[in-house]
């Protein structure tokens, strides 16, 4: 037996990782409907967006990528229950800085 | 694949790898009584402000998504998809309020290390500082 891994038991982690990865795909969905609606504006305007514009729309695109992407990196070795734990952070973490950037976003073009 | 789950980027109290290991018959292994962490004044004080800038922060996330330029990024849709869109985007905007709790309780709780679980609280208090807020989003 020696030089043969272990098998993992796979358990209730891939239900888990599936279930948050539906809230994380819901989130870039949001993200990705904000990115093309002001694309559409801008065109309608006969311009582009600004580089600020791609920064901040385009960060709110990569936030929930990133966020369920390391979640499942550092949980990708525990139970069930604390995977669970990590991606709800790193949901709500996600949730948060995207809220930052909308902040940013309506603060950088003077909807204030 | 190594054997050491501190080895890991973070080690979490109370969890150990999952794995099954063919042909080792399981021996119930005595109890051992785990020695309580000695948890110095320092890392008290840590833990006590972090803490209280975790429930800032959650005030700060309150009263960000209740200003009315957020708000209006929240649109009820018509008919029940869209009744059930709202209800998720609202949803999702709690779960942010409680993104800083959240955060703190489980580095407090769940990092064993002193060290490590300094650095993520540290962390979570810089990345989920609540902009809006401080933006003065009305």
């Amino acid at each position: 037996m020696t030089g043969l891994a272990p098998p993992r038991r796979l358990g209730w982690r891939p239900v888990v990782a599936l279930a948050f990865l539906l809230a994380f795909l819901w989130e870039l969905l949001g993200a990705l409907s904000n990115l093309f609606a002001w694309l559409g504006f801008a065109a309608i305007a006969h311009s582009g967006l600004s580089a600020f514009a791609w920064l901040v729309l385009g960060g709110g695109v990569l936030v929930p990528l990133a966020a369920y992407a390391l979640a499942i990196v550092l949980g990708r070795r525990r139970p069930p229950g604390t995977l669970a734990l990590i991606l709800l952070v790193a949901f709500a973490a996600s949730e948060a800085l995207s809220l930052s950037l909308l902040a940013f976003f309506e603060v950088g073009i003077g909807v204030r | 694949m190594t054997d050491d789950p501190d080895d890991e980027a973070l080690s979490w109290a109370g969890d150990e790898p999952d794995l099954v290991r063919p042909g080792r018959p399981v021996v119930a292994a005595p109890v051992e009584v785990a020695p309580a962490e000695p948890r110095s004044a320092l890392t008290l004080l840590l833990l006590g402000v972090l803490g209280g800038v975790a429930v800032l922060e959650t005030l700060g996330w309150l009263r960000g998504v209740l200003s009315v330029t957020l708000e209006s990024t929240l649109e009820a849709g018509r008919g029940p998809l869209g009744t059930a869109a709202f209800g998720l985007n609202v949803l999702t905007r709690v779960v942010a309020v409680t993104a800083p709790l959240l955060w703190f309780a489980l580095a407090a709780w769940r990092i064993r290390r002193p060290s490590r679980r300094a650095a993520w609280l540290v962390l979570g208090a810089v990345v989920l500082l609540p902009w809006p807020a401080l933006l003065g989003l009305a």
